[in-house]
């Protein structure tokens, strides 16, 4: 089941909003879809794992 | 996914019993009315299809669930079975009144499910939607129009949220949250706070480790230079006192003396503490008091668990282990008396304390004098008394020298002193530097002394703060999701809420063109343009404009179930309402009332693609009139409504309120 349109549109926004990759809005969109689907909770957390490995953090400067 | 509502059923409850099919030829006409008589149990009806679908009921009081029971009636029990479809299967969910316990309970029927399932279940695509919150948005009645336009209330937004399928963000924000916790706690300090502190540690950690290696070393350093030193005093030493012949032959026979001293106390030492290890060796009292023990302890006895199959088979045998003949007789005997000799496990132990105290105390019987404890002590006492002495006319040759006024050879005795003193020192702070690990008093790294310790502190806060790096790396990934999920959500709803109030005002304009009311904006609730209320009629319309345009073009469709949609509207009102429902909703039902044809039935019938009219009343005397005109097979029996399809039975019956 696909997401509502006005929802994938407003998630591309706010990830480049926060200097994400594209990778992880498809990430995002297929966890959305997973929960939207009631997946198990297993699969959920597979999901969910990938979003956080696709995530980037902004390094600090070490001083 | 859609939804379709394609029947109910309701048997021995306050309505008449009936069995509604809205499907056509096995499809869903996108409107179905269903006309009911004022009395003929429409209230009850559509508070028993909401309570099926919301899963509701099982938390009513029993006097909510007598509400319910037939008027006049005993009967114990009454049943209301909705029958729905999704794109994928049929699904009915069916609700048991027991009226004699006051009790409701659920059961849902499905394929996906495996059959009947005892509980409201609904299958996991429609888990989420069939909740009081959201059925309630379906099953329309007046007062939620009057909801929707209540400052106080937070329906409006709620719905949009619900419909727009924000909840999955919120999901999003609560499992990241989830995983991040599960990882945190695995992994213990979480926070930059956290982190900091173990950073701060580390760095002394690190300073007090450099300063002692350099302290080390140097001491090192020292160590060997003092000891080099000391070779050369010494040699100094003994050659000034080399010089005299006599002193010379004393000096070496002494050393000798002493080096022999040496050699032969570590052997004896290692003998005795060999001997240390054998209390009958230490002290008689121990020897005597152990063998007194022996002979307390039971007689000879086995452990039965793993002796008595011995005697078993020893008396199957035709020879002793003596090597005598067994008979008959001896071979009685043997099983006869094997109790005698069996005991519990614990017998084992004993008998092994009992072979040990015999076997270590024929060894001391046995030894010879010189080679006892006691004598090796005495011994030991004698070596060191020889050294003493040795080192102490050592001594007094150095004294002499001394006295006889040898400058020399006092400042190189004078230096070695103070070399041996410095060396001690240094000893015993490199002890210190190297103390191991555990043996460490402090845990300020600026006040530890052991490079070990201080090593293991070093290695131990490099992986804590490799670890806290992990996590506060991914407390920043998780507050990231979160932010891109809260902004999502509050771009979505404004952007739906925009497109809602747009289409909504468009619709009002059409619907209410002689008396216009307009949506001003959506927050929690509707807020009207330059108006604090509405009349019945304006409020109607606005719920349904808003709820219309909110079910359109969504991913989730739904039937949109009304109660009396057209009472409270006049016949303009009526006609532009039904000219936009075809339009709205994928299927539409409403329960109708004969008054209410007029201005909303033919508009309807103009725009809807397809649509089914059913009539139903009371198997009353008062329609007896009717029920006779009745084709046999649709003639209700009992407490049966009769249910009539058809357009033409529909639009010419002409009761409003059953009497």
């Amino acid at each position: 089941m696909a997401l509502e349109p006005e929802m994938s549109a407003a998630l591309q926004e706010s990830a480049k909003r926060f200097g994400q990759p594209d990778a992880l809005i498809a990430r995002i969109e297929k966890t959305l879809e997973a929960f939207q689907s009631n997946y198990s909770a297993t699969d959920k957390r597979r999901h969910l794992e990938e979003v956080f490995n696709a995530i980037q953090v902004p390094k600090e400067r070490s001083d | 996914m859609n939804l379709y509502l394609t029947g109910w059923e309701c048997n021995g409850v306050r309505a008449p019993d009936m069995s509604i099919d809205l499907t056509e030829s096995g499809s869903v006409p996108q409107v179905s009315l269903v006309q009911m008589p004022n009395g003929t149990g429409k209230t009850t009806t559509k508070e028993l299809l909401k309570a099926t679908l919301d899963g509701s009921a099982e938390t009513w009081s029993p006097d909510h669930v007598l509400q319910f029971r037939q008027t006049n009636s005993m009967g114990s029990a009454g049943r209301f079975t909705v029958h729905l479809s999704t794109d994928e299967e049929p699904v009915s969910i069916i609700l048991n009144l027991d009226f004699e316990e006051g009790v409701a309970t659920y059961q849902t029927q499905a394929p996906s499910l495996g059959g009947i399932r005892n509980g409201h279940q609904p299958p996991s695509v429609l888990d989420r939607f069939l909740k009081p919150e959201f059925v309630g948005l379906f099953v329309f009645d007046g007062e939620l129009a009057e909801t929707l336009l209540d400052s106080n209330e937070t329906e409006a937004s709620e719905a949009i949220d619900t419909l727009s399928q924000l909840y999955l963000l919120d999901e999003l924000r609560r499992e990241a949250e989830a995983y991040w916790n599960d990882l945190a706690s695995a992994q213990g300090a979480t926070t930059e706070q956290g982190l900091k502190t173990k950073q701060n540690k580390l760095a002394r950690v690190q300073q007090r480790l450099k300063e002692l290696q350099q302290k080390k070393e140097r001491l090192e350093r020292d160590y060997d230079d003092i000891n080099e030193r000391l070779v050369t005093l010494n040699a100094q030493k003994h050659e000034r006192i080399g010089r005299n012949e006599g002193n010379r032959q004393k000096r070496d026979e002494y050393n000798e003396i002493i080096a022999e001293v040496d050699n032969e106390e570590a052997r004896v030492l290692y003998e005795t503490i060999i001997l240390a290890r054998n209390p009958n060796t230490l002290s008689a009292t121990f020897r005597e008091r152990l063998s007194k023990l022996k002979h307390h302890l039971d007689t000879l006895r086995l452990p039965e668990s793993t002796s008595k199959q011995f005697f078993t088979e020893l008396s199957r045998q035709d020879t002793c282990v003596c090597g005598r003949p067994l008979d008959d007789t001896h071979k009685e005997a043997v099983l006869e008396h094997a109790e005698t000799y069996l005991d519990s496990d614990e017998s084992g132990v004993i008998n092994k304390l009992k072979s040990d105290i015999d076997q270590t105390g024929a060894m001391i019987s046995d030894e010879p004098e010189e080679h006892s404890f006691n004598y090796l002590v005495d011994y030991l006492q004698s070596l060191d008394q020889r050294r003493r002495d040795a080192r102490s006319r050592l001594e007094s040759i150095e004294s002499e020298l001394k006295a006889q006024g040898d400058e020399e050879f006092e400042r190189i005795v004078s230096e070695i002193k103070v070399a041996e003193n410095t060396l001690s020192k240094h000893k015993k702070l490199l002890e210190k530097l190297s103390l191991p690990e555990s043996n460490e008093p402090e845990n300020e790294p600026t006040k530890m002394v052991s490079i070990p310790a201080l090593q293991a502190e070093e290695t131990k806060l490099s992986d804590q703060i490799s670890e806290i790096t992990n996590t506060v790396e991914l407390r920043k990934k998780c507050e990231t999701i979160k932010a891109i999920a809260q902004r999502t959500k509050n771009r979505v709803r404004e952007s739906i809420k925009s497109k809602i109030l747009d289409r909504s005002n468009q619709r009002l304009r059409e619907i209410l063109s002689h008396e216009p009311i307009l949506i001003d904006s959506i927050d929690s609730s509707i807020k009207l343009a330059n108006q604090t209320g509405a009349s019945v009629g304006q409020t109607l319309a606005v719920g349904y404009t808003f709820l219309m345009s909110l079910f359109e073009s969504r991913q989730n469709s739904f039937p949109f179930v009304v109660d009396s949609p057209a009472n409270a509207l006049d016949i303009p009102r009526r006609k532009e309402i039904a000219r936009f429902i075809p339009k709205l909703c994928h299927q539409f039902v409403a329960f109708t009332i004969s008054t209410e044809r007029e201005g909303f039935v033919d508009p309807l019938c103009r725009n809807a693609r397809s649509i089914n009219f059913l009539t139903v009343y009371r198997n009353s005397p008062g329609n007896k009139h009717l029920i006779d005109s009745l084709p046999e097979d649709l003639i209700p029996a009992g407490n049966q409504a009769a249910v009539v399809h058809g357009e033409q039975y529909f639009r010419v019956f002409d009761i409003e309120s059953e009497e």
